[in-house]
């Protein structure tokens, strides 16, 4: 590996970067480790029929290509500008890499090396190609640089980015909390047990502000004005401190109806209601669509400066009365099930519904609704139909 | 194109280009409606009148009395991720129709150039952007082969057919349809009858459900259009009353013959025999009728041929035609008529019969033969 240049310093993201060439094999040994044991990585694309197989045929031939983009998540010392320093550093911190632009390259590239690794004789492992890494990049950073970057052939789903950059956290029990993925069945969701992916998606809605999931053409439009790195690069880690408080909010959830749920089911027998939507705390609240709305009405209050950090609302919900819980999440249920046979994206349209619930049950400048479940579902209906 | 499901995507690749789209159905249920991607059918609908994206049906034809299984009628709006709670609750047999009509979609948006946009292939439904109200009907061609013998039935169910799912123009909402669907929101299955058969090579009736109904908001236009209908079905009637008036001749003079024809091809006899065999007993007939009275006092007319159904039919009929300067005054009243005369017409289509003489009849007719010698040569080809 040669380092070509000294670290710049990227002020967007706070970050250095610097350019290295390598050759195929030099790179492929240095990223293999963190390909195998990533399992969120995206599958490969199949090479037979696409421009990855023209790719292959260039690399061999010894075809200069564009840098791949790495990034290494560990702390960088600015003072560090020596290249040998620099060269030690990104072997050592190998293990903490992240390919940010390059994934279907780099497939390729492994394609090459296990085709050509055995060959004594051949010299296309010696072909250079030119990496750019970025030093010291926080998660946040990540984000940012990723959203920027992929826009090649083949994108990366931002559900994808965002579960690559928080996979950590699947494995890690850090404040508690537990993530599992979806295909994992034989776990069930509890208070503080969560679906991955639904996490991820709170917590986007929390960084746009927005209740919807995002589109792709939504992030492309905002990416010029990324207003939120300043959130990103809050101190806290937001992901953590947004799944605690909600987890928070089922434990109290859970006390209030816990003991009900017969008589929700009852009570959908006589409203004619299809208990589809849930009937009891977790699978009424531990799901996708009041995740998002609680996060997208957390980034709303903060905005409005209603709390000052997002921990600051777990001290709400002391105090909640249990029989105003179980009618108020009777309200809800019977309004989830009016949008089930109303609307043409339910997920979306019950996203809004609990979106208004949350910014009314939560807002404690409100007196109206504030801790008051009842009346803030009903608030949160009227808010939805002008909307909507 | 080539599909593949992985991790709840599915993956598309043609010659171009390589994509996939985020969707989430499971690989297991592929094949459990026993339709093979091959024999399936696409056509594409708009409903003003269905908005939710549960509004799925499952679809039957009704073939002479046997109601068959014949596909699945379902709102793109259900392949969209916010759907994905509604969609994982389907059956595995609905989940595998989905899935045919997902790829049938695709298959049309590559023809038509729309998977590849601003320099990449897409990745999400919402970025082709087609319609919410689009409806994916997919069915079995073995079952049904023309698909013109449905139409009529489709847009009595409240389904518009459309060339292309990505038009956006303003659809007819009909008051009256909207009353009949709300009281039928319940309904999971949906069956359609099939038009008779000279019906599906008369090139008018795909026009008028397609091309004109669902765009045309003018009521007496409309019912104009609709009596278009009543036209092509008088000259069927015409020849099939001419063959058996003159099969059926026994006087001696010719004249008499002459007077027959003429008195059978009088248009009010015509379209009672169109109606004929068409069972009126509907409220809807009546209803007609009441609505038909109402204008008929707003243009101070008198109604002197009749008071069933197809009498007032054809007065409305003329007044529209011949005193429109009067009657359109009185648009709700019209359009009144025209919502329940479009239900009608729809139903004719479905239920009226024609005999296999069309033609015949005047085609054989000679003045110079001798009226024995008519008979003759008559009996012979009609029992051939």
């Amino acid at each position: 590996m040669e380092v070509l240049s000294k670290p710049i310093n990227d002020g967007r993201i706070e970050a250095f970067n610097v350019m290295t060439q390598m050759t195929l094999k030099e790179y492929f040994e240095l990223v293999k480790d963190s390909m195998d044991k990533n399992d969120l990585q995206r599958a490969k694309v199949p090479s037979s029929k696409n421009i990855y197989s023209l790719l292959k045929e260039d690399l061999v031939m010894g075809c200069v290509i564009p840098p791949i983009v790495l990034s290494i998540f560990s702390a960088f010392d600015a003072d560090m500008d020596d290249e040998k320093q620099v060269e030690k550093y990104i072997l050592e911190n190998k293990q903490k890499l992240i390919i940010l632009d390059g994934l279907q390259r780099t497939f390729t590239i492994q394609e090459i090396y296990n085709a050509y690794i055995n060959d004594a004789e051949s010299k296309v492992l010696n072909n250079k190609i030119r990496v750019e890494i970025y030093l010291g990049l926080n998660r946040e950073g990540v984000l940012y640089r990723m959203l920027t970057l992929n826009t090649g052939q083949t994108r990366m789903s931002l559900r994808h980015q965002i579960e690559m950059i928080y996979q950590d956290l699947l494995i890690s029990k850090e404040a508690g909390l537990r993530f599992i993925k979806d295909t994992e069945k034989d776990n069930k969701k509890k208070c503080d047990v969560f679906y991955f992916n639904e996490s991820v998606d709170a917590f986007t809605s929390y960084l746009n502000s927005d209740y919807l999931q995002l589109t792709r053409e939504k992030i492309l439009v905002s990416i010029e004005t990324f207003s939120d790195l300043t959130k990103l690069k809050n101190n806290r880690d937001a992901f953590i401190d947004l799944l605690t408080v909600y987890s928070q909010f089922l434990i109290m959830a859970d006390q209030c109806i816990g003991d009900r749920e017969e008589d929700i089911k009852l009570w959908a027998e006589e409203q004619g209601i299809k208990p589809i939507f849930g009937t009891n705390a977790i699978n009424i609240f531990n799901k996708s669509q009041s995740m998002t709305g609680f996060g997208a009405a957390v980034a709303k209050l903060l905005e409005f400066k209603t709390y000052t950090e997002i921990l600051d609302i777990s001290k709400m919900f002391e105090g909640i009365d249990k029989q105003d819980f179980y009618e108020g999440t009777t309200t809800i249920l019977s309004f989830l099930d009016w949008i089930r046979n109303h609307s043409s994206k339910i997920g979306n349209s019950q996203r809004c519904y609990f979106y208004y619930f949350f910014r009314k049950f939560l807002d404690k400048d409100n007196k109206e609704t504030y801790k008051k479940v009842g009346v803030a579902a009903l608030e949160a209906k009227k808010s939805y139909e002008r909307d909507f | 194109m080539n599909y593949l499901i992985n991790n709840g995507n599915i993956e598309f690749s043609c010659a171009q280009y390589h994509g996939s789209l985020s969707f989430s159905i499971s690989s297991v249920v592929i094949g459990k409606s026993g339709l093979a991607y091959e024999d399936a059918g696409l056509i594409f609908l708009r409903s003003p009148y269905y908005t939710a994206a549960i509004n799925r049906f499952g679809m039957f034809l009704d073939q002479g009395g046997a109601k068959n299984s014949f596909g699945y009628l379902f709102p793109v709006s259900l392949l969209d991720k916010a759907n994905e709670q509604e969609y994982s609750s389907m059956k595995e047999w609905q989940q595998d129709m989905m899935y045919i009509g997902y790829r049938k979609l695709l298959d049309f948006c590559n023809d038509s150039n729309r998977l590849y946009k601003n320099g990449n292939v897409i990745e999400d439904l919402d970025e082709i952007n087609i319609g919410e109200d689009v409806f994916l009907f997919v069915f079995d061609k073995k079952i049904e082969k023309d698909e013109t013998k449905i139409i009529p039935a489709i847009y009595d169910k409240g389904f518009y057919v459309v060339n292309d799912p990505f038009g956006n123009a303003e659809l007819y909402r009909s008051l009256y349809m909207k009353r009949i669907i709300m009281d039928d929101q319940q309904h999971k299955d949906l069956t359609l009858k099939e038009a008779t058969e000279s019906f599906a090579n008369f090139g008018y009736v795909k026009d008028l459900f397609v091309n004109f109904l669902p765009y045309i908001e003018n009521s007496a236009f409309r019912y104009i259009l609709l009596y278009q209908i009543i036209e092509y079905l008088i000259d069927m009637k015409k020849n099939e009353t001419w063959f058996n008036s003159m099969n059926t001749f026994s006087a001696k003079h010719s004249n008499e013959l002459i007077h027959k024809l003429m008195d059978a091809g009088k248009e009010e006899k015509l379209i009672n025999l169109v109606f004929d065999g068409v069972q009126r007993g509907d409220s809807i007939y009546q209803e007609f009728i009441e609505y038909a009275k109402k204008l008929y006092d707003e243009v101070k007319k008198e109604q002197e041929n009749g008071t069933d159904f197809p009498a007032y039919m054809y007065g409305v009929r003329n007044i529209l035609v011949h005193n429109l300067k009067e009657a359109i005054e009185f648009g709700d009243i019209i359009k009144e008529l025209a919502e329940r005369y479009e239900k009608i017409i729809c139903s004719l289509i479905m239920n009226v019969t024609i005999d296999e003489c069309v033609g015949k009849g005047v085609f054989i007719y000679d003045m110079n033969m001798k009226y024995e010698e008519n008979v003759k040569v008559f009996s012979k080809l009609f029992n051939e």
